[in-house]
């Protein structure tokens, strides 16, 4: 049966819903829109759709992806405009492409996310400031943050997982560019970067950064590029 | 208010709970109406969204082109905590606005132990907690629902009650309030306005008096104009009734998460410990073929994947067989169930069996109530140990492993006996489940025992209730009769029923232990995570009452009840009657059967029960 991927954003208020509700909210703009999703066989039979990457309460996703399987083939632009017709406040489908056959779910591609977050400088600070802040966080051969993992505390080394980092001076307000790790080989936090970077100097109050993720991306064989294209 | 709100929003668990924003919510424009209200649900948004009386409502009232409707529920601690913390009072989800910059702030009174999450809240919106220090430029604060008819222990808070079903009389109020404002009316006014319309309660107009010992002696209007008893309001026909076919679908998962398709109204079954059975009669049953028609819009508005035949005793429902068959013809194709409440076990078969699960397979849950015959014919249970066999072995055989059973305990004449009873129901539901081949794996029995609360307007009211002592001792009991290692045991915290009582029979003095319970932080009493009896136990003492003395009174018939003013049609002559009947284990007949109890609903009322193909049943 066709296999759909989407590109959707979740935005404004919406970027407080959890990551299993909006699958639900998903699976149910597809009944409004008409739109015949394929359902998995058993006793408790659920569409065959999935997320690609889920995203923590509170941040906000402007190129998230979703694969669906329909019963029916149906031209993408037409998917996009009857979702867009009945999706909430917030959620928004940006691109919907007819997937390749390719065995791996995005899910099971997804290997980094590149983040947005927009910080409130606490003091005025110029670009070379920043770039001093980042160089020597990058320098450091490894970066030991702690995780609470079921009750107990973990330390993890996020230093591998940190592909790209920039940061600019934009109004006031100091934005950083990251690209992290993420899915089943491993992920780093937007939030534990900016934690360290206020850690190593940069003025800005963790507390109050808007974070964006702004793309995810894996390896469909072709070596890692935005999994829209893989 | 937004950007505060935002920031907010980030420090609390399940942030989207004060969001709004969801499928179906209307945003109308502000200053284009004549009438703002606020539906207030004094629970968190999870419990609030999964009432059907808000969908209605909201559906009803935003359909007027002059009104507005928004919803606000209660904040859950975390949140209380920041927004006192930020100073940003209660708001509403569709356009945050605070609450009190609203007309007319309507509460539902859906359980006693949201009591105090109503004074929390009207604190939360900066409003004074009672209504006489509330004036006009303050919104009207009104109260509906179940615990409407017994509101005494509220009375201190809410300007006005009311009573029954609001599809028509919320409409009178709204157009009472835009002439009293039109005319400039004092809030005094509008109320002495409002009390003449059918159904409305003021409490602020009755005056009560005591006798020495504590019962009420009278209660009596001050003011001619005001009737010395309220009668409830309902429809006469629920066929034409507005039905929200674009009901508001919640962004995180609400209790009940699916089509609400009410396929009738009231109850005719006549259990005696029950207060809905009463406050909802007559039955009205919907036409199949508005029904069809109604779900076919919900689910393609919602795009639930379920949908729920709600009612009092849904299996009753004349048609619920094809109706049933004729829902899942049409919709299971798009992968949407059909599941049924709690069910009475003898009107269950087979062919339902088989027919609910074509598509998903939920928890089936039956609620035989007592362990014994004699005490089901005490409560008026009409059932039989052989009606639930079958229909469990029915279920097995159709291939469910997972049952569950309700029970209560504490009932009017019950004695170890009966509990011993529930214990062998339960255990003969696990045979049957072995003998139909249920592998034992999966097969699991979940017994839940709840505890007697005597509700006003039932044949119980003048019941006491068992004393904490013997409903933990029960508990006890139960939990060690029942360790089996097919079956789970729930039960709940009985200090919690002890309160429900209380409140549930209460008067008007109750009101000062209600604050005093708010002022020493009570809230979510119906949470074991927030519930504190101590605090209650500091609130009755501190105002000098004692809880004991409101669930252990044992009522005479000529007692006159401290709720004897609101009429819910049930006649108390028909309650005592009932009440005499019980203690002798004598059953009456469904009115159903068209044997008309004498209830004296309909004549007072001037209203019949309404059946498919228009069977009505006459009085004998």
């Amino acid at each position: 049966m066709p296999k759909y991927k989407i590109m959707f954003a979740k935005t404004g208020m919406s970027r407080f819903i959890s990551h299993l509700d909006l699958s639900r909210l998903f699976e149910r703009a597809f009944r409004r829109a008409g739109l015949p999703m394929a359902f998995s066989k058993g006793f408790n039979p659920h569409p065959k759709m999935s997320i690609a990457a889920p995203l923590a309460v509170g941040i906000a996703g402007e190129r998230e992806l979703l694969e669906i399987e329909l019963t029916e083939e149906i031209n993408s632009g037409e998917i996009a405009r009857r979702l867009n017709e009945k999706l909430p406040e917030g959620v928004k489908v940006l691109a919907v492409q007819r997937a390749g056959e390719q065995k791996k779910s995005l899910m099971a591609l997804v290997e980094r996310a590149a983040y947005r977050i927009e910080c409130t400088a606490a003091e005025s600070v110029d670009q070379q400031e920043i770039d001093q802040v980042i160089g020597s966080l990058l320098n450091c051969s490894s970066i030991i943050v702690q995780r609470k993992v079921k009750n107990k505390i973990k330390e993890t080394d996020i230093r591998p997982g940190i592909w790209a980092l920039e940061g600019r001076v934009d109004n006031g307000n100091i934005i950083i560019e990251a690209e992290l790790s993420t899915g089943n080989k491993g992920t780093v936090r937007p939030e534990e970067l900016i934690k360290e970077l206020e850690k190593a100097g940069l003025p800005i109050n963790c507390a109050c950064c808007r974070i964006y993720r702004t793309g995810l991306y894996g390896d469909g064989g072709e070596g890692i590029k935005e999994l829209w294209q893989a | 208010m937004r950007q505060k709100l935002e920031k907010l929003l980030f420090q609390v668990q399940k942030p989207a709970r004060y969001t709004g924003g969801e499928w179906n919510s209307v945003k109308k424009d502000w200053d284009a109406v004549k009438v703002r209200m606020a539906f207030a649900f004094p629970d968190v948004y999870e419990v609030g969204m999964s009432y059907l009386g808000l969908q209605i409502l909201y559906h009803l009232v935003n359909q007027r082109e002059d009104a507005l409707m928004e919803r606000t529920f209660a904040p859950w601690t975390d949140m209380e905590d920041l927004m006192r913390k930020e100073q940003v009072p209660l708001f509403t989800l569709e356009s945050h606005r605070p609450v009190r910059d609203f007309d007319i702030l309507a509460f539902t009174l859906q359980y006693e132990m949201t009591f105090t999450n109503i004074l929390n809240m009207l604190n939360l919106a900066g409003l004074p907690l009672k209504s006489a220090h509330r004036d006009k430029n303050m919104p009207l604060v009104i109260a509906g629902g179940p615990c409407a008819f017994n509101p005494e222990p509220l009375a201190d808070f809410i300007d006005l009650f009311v009573l029954g079903e609001g599809e028509e009389v919320l409409h009178e109020l709204i157009d009472a309030y835009i002439e009293a404002r039109d005319n400039n009316l004092s809030r005094e006014q509008l109320l002495h306005k409002l009390a003449g319309i059918k159904g409305i309660y003021v409490p602020s107009f009755y005056e009560v008096e005591y006798h020495t010992g504590g019962k009420v002696k009278s209660v009596t209007p001050k003011y001619s104009g005001v009737p010395a008893v309220v009668n409830k309001r309902l429809l006469k026909d629920v066929n034409d009734a507005p039905f929200p076919t674009h009901p508001i679908v919640p962004s995180i998962e609400a209790v009940h998460d699916r089509v609400m398709l009410e396929v009738q109204r009231g109850c005719t079954r006549g259990c005696r410990f029950c207060q809905a059975g009463v406050l909802y009669r007559p039955v009205r049953e919907k036409n199949p073929r508005t029904l069809l028609e109604q779900a076919k819009k919900i689910v393609a508005n919602t795009g639930y994947n379920e949908i729920s035949l709600t009612s009092l005793s849904t299996a009753d429902y004349s048609g619920v067989r094809p109706l049933i068959t004729a829902l899942l013809d049409e919709h299971s194709s798009k992968g949407v169930n059909v599941s049924l409440p709690s069910l009475r076990v003898d009107a269950f078969s087979v062919d339902m069996a088989k027919e609910v699960q074509r598509v998903r397979r939920t928890t089936l849950t039956f609620a035989p109530e007592a362990g014994t015959q004699r005490l089901r014919d005490v409560i008026n249970k009409g059932v039989t140990e052989e009606n639930l066999l079958d229909a469990v072995t029915a279920a097995f055989g159709a291939g469910w492993h997972a049952i569950k059973l309700y029970f209560m305990i504490g009932l009017p004449t019950e004695t170890y006996e009966d509990l011993d009873g529930i214990a062998r129901l339960a255990k003969a539901v696990v045979r049957a489940g072995l003998s139909q081949g249920v592998s034992r794996r999966r097969l699991k029995v979940t017994v839940s025992a709840s505890s007697f609360v005597p509700k006003s307007h039932t044949a119980f009211q003048w019941e006491p209730q068992d004393s904490l002592d013997e409903l933990r001792n029960k508990q006890l009991y139960l939990k060690g009769k029942l360790k089996d290692k097919f079956i789970a045991f729930n039960y709940h915290d009985s200090r919690t029923s002890f309160l429900e009582a209380v409140l549930a029979r209460g008067d008007r003095r109750l009101g000062p232990v209600l604050q005093r319970a708010f002022q020493l932080g009570c809230r979510f009493d119906s949470w074991d995570e927030c519930f504190e009896y101590e605090k209650w136990l500091k609130a009755f003492d501190d105002v000098g009452l004692d809880p004991k003395w409101y669930a252990y009174q044992r009522y005479d018939y000529d007692d006159v009840l401290p709720w004897d003013h609101l009429n819910a049609g049930v006649s108390k002559r028909y309650l005592a009657r009932e009440h005499k009947k019980a203690i002798k284990g004598q059953v009456t007949a469904d009115c159903r059967s068209g044997r008309c109890p004498g209830c004296g609903l309909c004549p007072s009322l001037d209203v019949k029960p309404l059946l498919l193909g228009g069977e009505e049943y006459a009085q004998v």
